[in-house]
């Protein structure tokens, strides 16, 4: 696995330098905590995008909760204006996904466990219900980490125009509750897997060397 | 992945329609959305939608008023209404006009993923249903209307034409043409095809039956009617009608008749309200209806009614050349249905075939086949099992041929003496040498289990 390029180096500070010559100036993917997001949770989904998608990701520095988002009618947090924010984000990185411990909604939907742009720049996932069991009790740390990583793959691998597929066996089946997401794999079906590579070569995005 | 699946989104919430537009959009589905009922249905016009999401609560025009277009336009499209909390039985009311479900604002994410897929599984049933009736309106199109004949050709173009118009039709022929399996392709061809194809033979009824056949009655109409029942009329809305044996309907009922042709509505034996039908008339008959009109026995404003387009199925016998064609679609079909591997029929009984007069047409054929198949036991159908023609093939060979009815006479003999050569030739005063050149000549054979 390629090391993910952390909180601590600042690109923005030390624009055109990296340790890593092999590596782009700056991530294909930028990770970004809203709030207060635990560091090893953060770290585990940028280390896993990076070896899944494998393309470069950047730690970005945290920022503040998404008050904005906040709907006084719903008690939960608007994900399409948390999203309309992050694709406005003056960082390099083509793509930028956001951790959030908030609960998160779409006017339609009663929640959603991520959501992104498809095609576009942003994601955010939740991390609010990812903790609990279907009846509410908590699980273990492992499986905490496995779902947010998983939601995160799903959702970035979206703003790489990719869609729900049908297969059993894929990150992109659209799973509606949490006993669908733990059976979801943490791997891309043969065809995703080409219709991402497709995607990389049409945004021009070099993926890293397996 | 998934098929590319047309969605249209109505709402008039703008937050709405792009959310839904979004989450439809990462499952795959070509989405598109509209704010409101006018140009929701202007979209329907141009794009055949598989499947509509419908705010109910919309200014101008509400959704149950569009779902009420979609359904009587788009009958293939399916609804599913969005409804805000309260306003559930508003839903249920549209449901009872043909959506196929509600959602209620938010929605359940499982909820909505759910019943997604299971439309989607609705709609693909519904496309195969329409692909195979497709398919059975191909097949019947071409079932036993077997020909190649001029005649036949002729038909087959003018089957074409006459399907693509909705005028009444009236074919007149002999008994056992086919006059119905016409009806029916031209049915099957028509834009009516999705719609029933209902069959009366008017020559099957008593009077008093026909019209309760014809018109339905309602409860206590008569006695014995014990409930209500719909008439033929009825079955037929949106479909074809099939009067066969028109020739026989008494000069009454004709003039009920015409005036349910002439007004596309009418009224049950026993009842008073009007029911407004929409259905094409097919007639059928093998009378000489101008004939029937000079004896005052058929009505000539109801003949005129039926006669818009007139076609006629020429006898059997003056299109013999279908007559090996048509065999072997029927010795193919009950060989099939019976199991028994027949495959051929021999020289002698196909020319036994084309000459018989078969004043029972194509019908007649048909069974003598199906009786062959049933009584041979080998894998070639003969003269022999063609006997029962013999004594219409006796009276026909004598102004016909002199050998087939030589074949005729020494099978039928052979059989009488149980193929006892000696005994048949005795009987036929030649000797036996004679018998089993003339055997070996016609290839005459017994039935397996009897040699």
């Amino acid at each position: 696995m390629s090391p993910v390029n952390t909180g601590g180096r600042k690109p923005k500070e030390n624009p055109g330098r990296n340790e890593y010559t092999s590596l782009p100036k700056h991530g294909v993917v930028g990770v970004v905590r809203l709030g207060t997001v635990g560091e090893a949770v953060l770290n585990i989904v940028a280390a896993n995008i990076q070896e899944i998608l494998h393309v470069p990701v950047d730690i970005l520095p945290s920022r503040q909760p998404p008050e904005f988002a906040y709907s006084d009618r719903r008690k939960q947090y608007h994900a399409a204006l948390i999203l309309k924010k992050l694709a406005e984000s003056r960082r390099p990185h083509p793509r930028i996904l956001a951790l959030v411990s908030v609960d998160l909604f779409i006017p339609v939907l009663t929640h959603v466990f991520g959501e992104a742009q498809m095609g576009g720049r942003a994601a955010v996932v939740s991390l609010h219900r990812l903790r609990q069991k279907e009846e509410g009790s908590r699980v273990s740390l492992d499986t905490f980490y496995e779902r947010a990583v998983k939601v995160a793959i799903h959702e970035v691998a979206h703003t790489f125009d990719l869609v729900h597929c049908s297969q059993a066996e894929c990150i992109m089946r659209f799973s509606s509750g949490l006993l669908d997401l733990d059976a979801l794999p943490l791997f891309f079906c043969e065809y995703c897997e080409a219709f991402l590579e497709e995607a990389y070569r049409r945004y021009e995005i070099q993926r890293l060397p397996i | 992945m998934v098929d590319k699946v047309r969605i249209l989104v109505v709402d008039d919430e703008l937050v709405i329609r792009e959310s839904l537009h979004g989450w439809l959009k990462k499952s795959g589905y070509q989405v598109d959305t509209a704010e409101g009922g006018s140009s929701a249905l202007a979209m329907l016009e141009k794009t055949p939608y598989d499947l509509l999401f419908l705010d109910i609560m919309m200014p101008v025009m509400s959704g149950i008023e569009v779902l009420e277009v979609v359904k009587e336009d788009y009958p293939q499209t399916l609804v599913v209404m969005i409804t805000a909390y309260g306003s559930v039985e508003t839903a249920v009311q549209a449901m009872k006009r043909g959506a196929v479900d509600y959602l209620m604002k938010p929605f359940d994410p499982d909820q909505l993923s759910l019943l997604t897929e299971k439309l989607m599984q609705q709609k693909r049933i519904m496309d195969e249903n329409i692909f195979l009736r497709e398919q059975i309106a191909e097949a019947i199109r071409f079932e036993n209307l077997v020909g190649r004949s001029e005649a036949m050709q002729e038909l087959f173009t003018m089957i074409q034409d006459v399907a693509e118009s909705d005028s009444p039709v009236l074919i007149t022929g002999e008994t056992g043409t086919g006059k119905e399996l016409v009806a029916k392709a031209i049915h099957a061809k028509s834009a009516r095809c999705n719609g029933p194809f209902i069959a009366i033979n008017c020559g099957a009824f008593p009077e008093q039956l026909l019209e309760s056949e014809l018109f339905g009655h309602e409860r206590g109409a008569f006695t014995g009617a014990h409930r209500a029942k719909k008439g033929r009329l009825d079955l037929a809305h949106h479909g074809t009608l099939f009067l066969d044996e028109v020739g026989t309907v008494p000069l009454k009922m004709q003039v009920d008749l015409l005036r349910v042709l002439e007004t596309k509505e009418f009224h049950r034996l026993g009842g008073t309200t009007e029911i407004g039908v929409d259905f094409r008339t097919i007639a059928a008959t093998n009378r000489d209806l101008q004939q029937a009109i000079k004896k005052g026995e058929f009505r000539q404003d109801f003949f005129y009614r039926l006669n818009v387009i007139s076609m006629h199925i020429p006898p059997l016998r003056e299109r013999r050349d279908d007559i090996p064609l048509l065999a072997e679609h029927f010795l193919d079909r009950y060989s099939r249905e019976t199991n028994k591997g027949i495959d051929t029929i021999s020289k002698e009984a196909m020319a036994l075939l084309r000459q018989y007069d078969w004043p029972g047409n194509v019908r007649e054929l048909e069974n003598a086949i199906e009786r062959a198949v049933v009584i041979s036991k080998k894998r070639r159908l003969d003269l022999e099992e063609f006997s029962f023609l013999a004594p219409h093939l006796s009276a026909a060979a004598e102004t016909y041929s002199l050998e087939k009815t030589q074949i005729a006479h020494l099978l039928r003999v052979l059989k009488e003496f149980n193929w006892n050569i000696t005994k048949a030739a005795q009987a036929l005063e030649i000797n036996r040498v004679t018998l089993h050149k003339k055997i070996k000549k016609y290839d005459l054979r017994p039935h397996r289990a009897s040699s």
